[in-house]
């Protein structure tokens, strides 16, 4: 009998807010996500290469590196990974198109929204 | 709470008959807010044997729809929570406009779409036309109502047990009504305390539309003030985020019937909504041109607010903040002009600090004056570092008695 191998998928959430990062965890986890969590952009750069996420929630205002910085060193180490922007930047299409991001939501997202989002990147990194 | 309303709704049934044949209403046969819903509906002509809401015309609706259109997408994300509460049980929750006229429905395909006719976008659910109900008699007493079955002044209405709760905008003027109606009691109750949660989301939804219509004003106005302004507002808007994401695992919680943890969790949505309210107030304050009224004003308070608000931006700044003041001391001041004055200064030495640096502010008397210091000292252990990285800005108000 052929056995079909079942992959979990990987995110990870890089915020600083602490409620907001542990939610989304455990949403992202009943979605049938394996999460890790990086509370800075620091520890996001560290947990892409340690975890090797498909896909990266990037905040923008974080201690250490802001998600635009996080996101600038990974293209520029040339890690593959989907990455979605979700910040309450006020002119955030601007900012996802100067920094050529395809996937970003505005904070306040709703979760379907967010979900919507990641499969899209997670969709992208398999073509 | 289930026995309750069965009680109720036993009486409430045999109301109904008395009035249908005497026109009289029974007062020991009905809980207070319900016997006033229907004095009410009775003085304003609703029929009590109509099986349907009336309705507006689709062109009429549409017009609406356009008219509500910020309240009904702040709403749109509550919907989906409430309704997926409420899981496979028959349910249907509503938004109505102020005047109690249905701006948008969700629920199971039975209800919505069944056989039985249902109040849908354009329905006129105001007491005068369709009786006591969750919406109408929401807006009329200006506070949540829960209406079960029989309670219902209209016959077409008693399958359902209705809660209601209006919403305000920041002047607390009503704008609109949210609703849940279900045909099991006990289901209400579960759904009760999201109902109440998400309807105060969708209050910090429209507050956080005015904010970025704000933004854009302040853009326009004073642009040198925009950038700090809109790095706070998205750090405000962060609680709002974390409020809207613990309502939606509760919600996902009560769908599974975890109910202990899921009001834990709905309880904790509520704080992080007050938090947003309370930031988003003061950013309000911050952002506005205006000036306000010289009074008594908590300084300390006000500082201590501010540097709530400054969390995240010291935190990125990875500098520290010392708040040196032992009791609270109150100033007469323009409040809008003391917070703006205070968030300038908190800013100025924000600019002259580095990585590492701490700034000590100091609220003190002085005495003889009559005047209050307020003091922002970076580095004041240091003493032997460059005097541009020593600079202590001084502000004074007179001390309020």
């Amino acid at each position: 009998m052929p056995t079909e191998k079942l992959e979990t998928r990987k995110v990870l959430i890089a915020d600083d807010d602490d409620d907001s990062r542990i939610m989304l965890s455990f949403i992202l986890e009943q979605e049938g996500w394996a999460v890790s969590e990086a509370r800075d952009g620091k520890e996001a750069l560290e947990k892409v290469m340690q975890n090797q996420p498909d896909v990266l929630v990037l905040d923008n205002r974080m201690p250490e590196l802001t998600g635009a910085e996080v996101y600038q060193r990974l293209k520029a180490q040339g890690v593959k990974l989907g990455v979605v922007f979700a910040t309450a930047y006020e002119d955030l299409n601007q900012l996802a198109q100067a920094l050529n991001i395809a996937h970003f939501v505005s904070k306040p997202f709703d979760i379907p929204e967010l979900i919507a989002c990641i499969e899209a990147a997670y969709r992208d990194l398999q073509r | 709470m289930a026995q309750r309303i069965s009680s109720s709704s036993k009486n409430a049934w045999e109301a109904g008959r008395l009035y249908r044949s005497t026109r009289a209403i029974s007062a020991q046969l009905l809980r207070s807010p319900i016997h006033r819903a229907w004095e009410r509906s009775h003085l304003q002509g609703a029929n009590p044997r109509a099986m349907q809401a009336e309705q507006l015309s689709v062109r009429e609706t549409e017009q609406l729809l356009e008219q509500n259109r910020d309240l009904i997408n702040a709403a749109r994300p509550y919907f989906r929570m409430l309704s997926q509460a409420a899981g496979q049980e028959r349910h249907a929750v509503m938004l109505g406009d102020r005047n109690a006229i249905v701006l948008g429905v969700m629920g199971d395909d039975q209800t919505i779409n069944g056989p039985e006719p249902f109040p849908n976008s354009g329905s006129l659910l105001s007491e005068g036309i369709a009786g006591a109900n969750g919406i109408g008699t929401s807006l009329a007493e200006a506070g949540y109502v829960e209406i079960a079955a029989t309670e219902h002044f209209i016959e077409g209405f008693h399958p359902f047990t209705c809660q209601g709760i209006p919403l305000y905008n920041e002047k607390r003027e009503v704008t609109g009504v949210f609703s849940i109606s279900v045909r099991r009691p006990e289901v209400g109750q579960r759904l009760k305390e999201i109902l109440l949660c998400a309807s105060h989301g969708i209050e910090a939804d429209l507050m956080v539309a005015n904010l970025e219509k704000d933004i854009r004003q302040v853009l326009a106005a004073s642009p040198d003030d925009y950038q700090p302004l809109e790095k706070l507002k998205q750090d405000l808007i962060q609680s709002h985020q974390a409020a809207r994401l613990k309502l939606e695992m509760s919600s996902r919680l009560v769908a599974r019937s975890r109910l202990d943890y899921a009001l834990q969790l709905v309880q904790q949505a509520e704080q992080s909504i007050q938090l947003f309210r309370r930031r988003a107030n003061l950013w309000h304050d911050l952002a506005s041109s205006q000036r306000g009224i010289v009074q008594s004003i908590c300084i300390t308070d006000k500082l201590d607010d501010l540097i709530d608000l400054l969390k995240t931006e010291i935190a990125i700044r990875r500098v520290e903040l010392v708040p040196c003041w032992t009791e609270p001391i109150r100033v007469l001041a323009d409040h809008k002009e003391l917070i703006r004055q205070l968030l300038r200064y908190f800013l100025k030495s924000f600019e002259q600090m580095v990585e590492g640096d701490s700034v000590a502010v100091r609220v003190e008397k002085l005495s003889m004056d009559g005047l209050v210091q307020v003091s922002f000292s970076i580095n004041p252990e240091l003493h032997l570092i460059k005097e541009s990285r020593q600079a202590t800005l001084v502000l004074t108000f007179p001390l309020a008695t």
